[in-house]
């Protein structure tokens, strides 16, 4: 009798280890940000749709809770810069770029938990309507965790962090072939 | 007929072993994945319940560091949130909207976005909807004008975004936020 409940026992745990564990592994490993790329930025067009599969529906629950389906928002993330290095909070990037193709738009960093990251300036965005332009209506924005003259997004020294860019209401282009989304560049400048 | 040696009904007990723990790791497995979105909903619900009722609209404050309900908050929007309850019955909600961009959302318990309309689509209009629960019967005494949006599940949530244009712009918005309203329908 003891035997038996012992190999019932064994199995059960050691399926509960794979079964949680291979899930975990699944979620941690997959991209927040989903499968199509424009430059370092992706996306999914899944993201809050009922039609989402379980695993999208997993991950936005982890990641992007409360997702706006893609014609009325359309959100790429970016972890790392046009090289495809990890983005850093010791070093600094530039981003150029221009107005995204939506009615309206921003671009916020968020640290690993993907909450806002502490900052004394009390900054989290760069958006259409706050963003300092160029004369050609194109922009720049130093993310960095040093302050910068411009626009500049904060972000903390040795730890690791993301980008957010949130297209509201973008053009049909963009939710027909997110791919072709026009994204700003982002390029090291210096570390730490 | 033939007897069956020890080291055969070892093997045989090991390859049953291995069975079961596949059979149910992939019930784990999809079962795990299954209940992530429903129970992270299930707390962000509560967590709103727990500030203010069901069926009642709530004002969240300025998203910044210490905004940890929801991942992900957008520092650029004002949120306004009110969990629903439709066993309780029939919701109407109505929002007035502003420019650049607001919107009202309506989310499942497994955290689909089901329903949304914003300012453009109703050219700048209030959105005034009432919501049913897909075994819920419809109220006989619906408001005139109201559109009816059938939900899912009996739990979810309206989410309001309303775009910040700048810090001087955030009184008047705050203000007209306040005039929205998430209520139960007797009768």
């Amino acid at each position: 009798m003891l035997k038996k409940i012992l190999f019932g026992l064994s199995a059960f745990v050691v399926a509960l280890l794979l079964g949680v564990g291979s899930a975990y592994f699944m979620l941690a490993n997959a991209q927040k940000s989903g499968g199509i790329h424009s430059g370092p930025w992706a996306t999914s067009t899944s993201f809050g749709s009922p039609d989402a599969s379980m695993y999208v529906r997993a991950r936005v629950a982890l990641f992007g809770l409360l997702a706006l389906d893609k014609k009325e928002t359309i959100y790429f993330i970016a972890n790392e810069d046009s090289e495809g290095e990890a983005l850093s909070g010791s070093c600094t990037y530039k981003l150029v770029g221009t107005p995204l193709a939506a009615r309206w738009w921003s671009i916020t960093a968020y640290a690993p938990d993907s909450y806002l990251i502490p900052n004394e300036a009390k900054i989290y965005s760069i958006a259409q309507t706050t963003v300092k332009r160029e004369e050609d209506g194109s922009f720049i924005a130093y993310v960095s965790p040093e302050r910068h003259d411009g626009n500049w997004l904060p972000v903390r020294a040795g730890e690791a962090f993301d980008l957010t860019a949130r297209f509201y209401n973008p053009d049909a282009s963009i939710y027909d072939d997110p791919s072709k989304a026009v994204l700003p560049t982002i390029t090291k400048e210096s570390c730490k | 007929m033939t007897t069956q040696s020890p080291e055969m009904a070892k093997v045989k007990r090991l390859v049953i072993w291995l069975i079961a723990v596949i059979i149910m790791a992939d019930i784990i497995h999809v079962a795990t994945i299954w209940a992530i979105p429903r129970v992270i909903m299930s707390r962000v619900m509560t967590v709103v319940a727990g500030n203010s009722e069901a069926n009642v609209m709530a004002h969240m404050q300025r998203p910044d560091e210490t905004s940890r309900t929801v991942v992900r908050p957008s520092p650029d929007l004002a949120y306004s949130i009110c969990s629903l309850d439709l066993s309780k019955g029939a919701v109407h909600v109505v929002v007035p909207l502003s420019a650049p961009y607001s919107s009202v959302a309506l989310y499942s318990s497994a955290t689909d976005n089901y329903f949304v309309r914003n300012d453009r689509d109703t050219d700048g209009a209030p959105v005034d909807i009432v919501v049913v629960g897909k075994r819920e019967p419809i109220p006989s005494n619906l408001p005139p004008s109201t559109t009816l949006i059938e939900s899912p599940t009996d739990k979810g949530l309206v989410l309001v975004r309303r775009v910040i244009e700048n810090d001087e712009s955030f009184p008047a918005l705050d203000e007209m936020r306040r005039t929205a309203s998430c209520s139960t329908i007797k009768g």
